[in-house]
């Protein structure tokens, strides 16, 4: 309980506090300042506002694929019980595991403008003349990183949803079979309405992870010969916990200001959390 | 029907393809000289394996990875102890706002970890931990979701009978605890101590805080300082890259059973 106390609620009490104050280390001022913080957040400070669409636009692209991949491969390997599962199962999770920075590193490599993997197969194929500056160009980096993250977490996606299509009771199945509903409809009226909670929970786990993502990003961005900009050409691929870090760490040592971030993130991450089971739920009773 | 089948196999041959592609090239490049990179894909293995070998071991790579392999250890120790003690307490002893507890845990649960951050980083300063690796092993001690995941274990599997029939015989409760319920855990036990040693071996944003001798860094560390150390050195930053992923892709395959099934039971974490 001792730990609970100094490593648990402490941190989060001391954060809102410190949220009130314009503390900065560097230029040495630590006073109450109420919630000025708070509304620098929606007025001067654009980069978290920016930084938030950022990650919605990650999210937009990527929660819909990760999805519906994950969706496929499960449905096509549920009856399968044998070996191509397991080894399924483990290969498209490796990623999920694997260090995040160093995904962001391989990503960097293989986008790289130069020595990338991807232009050169690109100039083998004759699609482009010229390497693409993928990491360069606002919205080409936007979708390499929304790559990352699909290729990230479509196997923990495929993990969770194998567990939902585990829990349907095969006799439910073999009736519709009977009833004569095939491939499709065996699985947009039979699979899908009972996988909801799953889906529902998938939805919920990923928008929270979506809303921290740093590590993968920010070595992206470090990669070959990009020199390192905070946020990635244009700021384009700025999160909001990178913008936090810089705040708190990095560019500025502005606690007060990065301790109103978190908690302006975290009230976000609630309130999409909220919304994403209402929707769900609104979904069932339809 | 068999056109179907077929269509199906071959989707789920090319997923597995491009889960596994990247991790491949990346073991490829790391075995070539750096100017043949510029010039082709590396398919297959190449002959620099050893000059880039040397490279990244000239850099006290084996001193990273002790690092790692240490704090990750120690902190999923810690974790297990405390989780384990603290869900026992929950599902056995029956005491004062014991409901109250819980639900607590189950609200910090829920909050990002980087909510505390700043917090986290003034404490450190004040209680000497900057610097430290014991910085990066003491926030493993209060994991809500280890607390959850023992508690719901014990609760299922633990038969208080044999606790009742224990005491009997005069077994205290410190032995109680060690020599009954933690044997009795141990798939719980396994998995959480796998699902810690994978977080904080991952973890990057709090070391990047914490650390920044070069002699105290961990592997993500490393990997992302890999840039400044060789500087246009490619194929020795993927070697390097290539050695910081292998012990948990090892760890992983061998631990596959019980990672899926955490994750499975409802792993929330970021």
């Amino acid at each position: 309980m001792i730990f609970y106390a100094v490593f648990g609620i402490f941190p989060f009490l001391f954060t809102f506090y410190v949220s009130l104050t314009n503390w900065d280390v560097l230029r040495g001022t630590n006073e109450f300042v109420g919630l000025a913080n708070y509304a620098a957040l929606f007025t001067t400070d654009i980069r978290f506002v920016r930084s938030i669409l950022n990650t919605l636009f990650f999210m937009a692209v990527s929660i819909p694929v990760m999805l519906g991949l994950g969706l496929l491969i499960a449905y096509t390997l549920h009856r399968d019980n044998g070996r191509l599962r397991r080894f399924l199962q483990t290969a498209t999770f490796l990623p999920y595991v694997t260090i995040p920075v160093a995904i962001g590193f391989m990503f960097a490599v293989f986008f790289d403008k130069d020595i990338g993997v991807m232009n050169s197969l690109l100039l083998k194929l004759g699609w482009v003349k010229d390497g693409v500056n993928w990491l360069g160009d606002p919205w080409y980096a936007r979708l390499v990183v929304s790559l990352m993250i699909i290729w990230k977490n479509t196997g923990y996606s495929l993990v969770i949803l194998m567990a939902g299509f585990a829990s349907i009771p095969r006799e439910i199945y073999e009736a519709a079979h009977m009833d004569g509903a095939g491939f499709f409809r065996l699985f947009s009226s039979v699979a899908l309405p009972m996988l909801r909670p799953v889906i529902l929970f998938l939805t919920v786990t990923m928008i929270i992870g979506g809303f921290q993502l740093f590590d993968e990003a920010m070595v992206l961005f470090q990669g070959f010969n990009a020199t390192t900009v905070v946020g990635g050409p244009e700021r384009c691929c700025i999160t909001a916990v990178w913008h936090l870090y810089d705040t708190a760490f990095a560019t500025t040592t502005n606690y007060g200001h990065a301790s109103a971030i978190a908690y302006g993130l975290f009230v976000i991450i609630a309130v999409f959390s909220l919304l994403a089971m209402k929707a769900v739920n609104r979904g069932e009773s339809a | 029907m068999i056109a179907g089948r077929f269509t199906a196999r071959l989707f789920l041959v090319i997923v597995a393809a491009l889960s596994l592609l990247p991790f491949y090239i990346m073991a490829m490049m790391g075995t070539h000289p750096t100017h043949r990179l510029y010039t082709s894909i590396a398919y297959y293995p190449g002959d620099a394996l050893m000059d880039n070998l040397r490279t990244v071991f000239g850099n006290h790579f084996l001193r990273v990875y002790a690092n790692s392999l240490y704090i990750s250890g120690v902190s999923a120790f810690l974790c297990v102890i405390v989780s384990a003690a603290a869900g026992y307490a929950l599902a056995m002893y029956r005491f004062r706002f014991r409901n109250a507890l819980f639900r607590f845990v189950l609200f910090t649960m829920m909050v990002p970890s980087q909510l505390g951050l700043v917090a986290l980083v003034i404490e450190y300063r004040h209680l000497h931990l900057l610097n430290s690796h014991w910085g990066l092993i003491l926030i493993w001690a209060a994991v809500p979701f280890g607390v959850f995941w023992m508690k719901q274990y014990i609760q299922g599997a633990l038969p208080v009978e044999l606790l009742e029939s224990a005491r009997m015989d005069g077994c205290g409760e410190l032995r109680l605890f060690w020599q009954i319920v933690l044997p009795y855990v141990m798939p719980a036990v396994v998995t959480l101590s796998l699902l810690i040693f994978l977080w904080s071996w991952n973890n990057f944003l709090l070391p990047l805080i914490v650390i920044n001798k070069p002699e105290l860094f961990t592997v993500p560390l490393a990997i992302s300082a890999l840039r400044g150390m060789y500087t246009t050195n490619y194929a020795a930053q993927m070697l390097g890259l290539t050695l910081g992923t292998l012990p948990l892709i090892v760890l992983f395959i061998v631990g596959a059973r019980y990672f899926v099934s955490g994750f499975q039971a409802g792993a929330v974490k970021g």
